[in-house]
């Protein structure tokens, strides 16, 4: 694993070069990533380094580094599909265990990693700067004044560990205090504070949920 | 002087069973060995191990039970042996492990003994 798992710290050192953080095939020959926004730095840091979640899925990157050859047509595998679906460069998390997942061209294994699956146990809200940089878990009450902007996302853990892998979220708010609005494809939301006063938003991925408690303060 | 040393060469190996090396490890918890000593290979399910035949001439291996293990051709990269400098015959093999149970590879070469090893899959 040695100093590129060795944290998110590290990655998050990177953030200045907006690249994943990737994990070498077990050849050494195809670095693994998950496929991240150039702006999504808690994705990037995050990358592989978790099991994915049962019903979570993941965009791979792959990047050949073969040496004297850019890349042949790829295709990716799961060795055991009831464990880990392929579909494309969709990674889909369907039982907990472990697969590995083959990079071939034509007859011949170019590489491998092995992806861990894991079923969730919970879900946390998290917060994120604008920039999308993961700050930490949300809990207890928040407050906003009027016009504040909070980011958030749905995170699954297993036990204490973190996952991988975006499933459906579904938000919800208790009141027209706040309004949540998406941010494209992303997982993350944006709650805005409309008026005084309080709400809960909730959120369900995964047969799980969270809440947060909100007041607006005029 | 090139033919003494191919001469050298052949009689060092002639007549030896050949020796599989495994080039990749498992993932933590799970199993994937080669036992060149008691021709073995133990293997997790779900799990690959990349592998090759060090100094074989045109191997040819294969697996009796795919369904079990599934052997892979594997893409090798280094062409020269860094000490030499000469380009090493280096073939490579991606073993699967499918389902748990027994099979056996079988490696033939032209120029020296056969060897069979017995290949267990170990469920998760």
């Amino acid at each position: 694993m040695s100093y590129r798992t060795s944290g998110s710290v590290a990655c998050a050192a990177l953030v200045l070069s907006l690249t994943a953080c990737s994990e070498d095939g077990a050849l050494g020959q195809v670095a693994f990533s998950a496929d991240c926004a150039p702006h999504d730095l808690s994705c990037s840091a995050l990358g592989l380094d978790a099991p994915l979640a049962v019903g979570g899925s993941v965009h791979l990157m792959i990047d050949t580094q073969t040496a004297g050859s850019g890349a042949p047509t790829l295709e990716l595998s799961s060795i055991r599909d009831d464990v880990l679906a392929v579909d494309g460069r969709e990674l889909r998390g369907r039982s907990p265990g472990v697969a590995a997942v083959l990079v071939s061209t034509g007859a011949l294994v170019l590489d491998f990693i092995h992806v861990w699956v894991e079923e969730p146990t919970s879900i946390a809200i998290h917060r994120h700067d604008q920039d999308g940089l993961e700050i930490g878990e949300l809990s207890g009450l928040v407050e906003l004044l009027v016009g504040d902007e909070l980011i958030v996302s749905a995170q699954t853990y297993a036990d204490t560990q973190r996952l991988i892998g975006a499933g459906d979220p579904r938000w919800s708010v208790s009141s027209d205090v706040v309004t949540i609005l998406r941010q494209g494809d992303s997982p993350r939301r944006r709650l805005v504070a409309r008026a005084p006063g309080s709400a809960t938003v909730s959120v369900n991925e995964l047969g799980f949920s969270s809440s947060l408690e909100i007041e607006v303060l005029p | 002087m090139k033919w003494l040393c191919a001469l050298a060469f052949m009689l060092s190996t002639a007549g030896c069973a050949p020796d599989l090396t495994a080039l990749t490890n498992p993932p933590p918890g799970r199993v994937a060995s080669i036992d060149n000593q008691d021709d073995f290979i133990e293997l997790s399910r779900g799990v690959a191990l990349a592998f090759e035949c060090v100094g074989c001439n045109d191997p040819s291996i294969s697996v009796d039970d795919e369904s079990i293990a599934e052997l892979r051709g594997a893409y090798l990269t280094e062409l020269q042996d860094s000490w030499s400098a000469t380009p090493l015959d280096r073939t490579g093999y991606v073993l699967l492990g499918m389902l748990p149970g027994t099979t056996k590879l079988h490696v033939k070469l032209p120029d020296r003994e056969n060897a069979e090893y017995r290949v267990t899959v170990l469920d998760d």
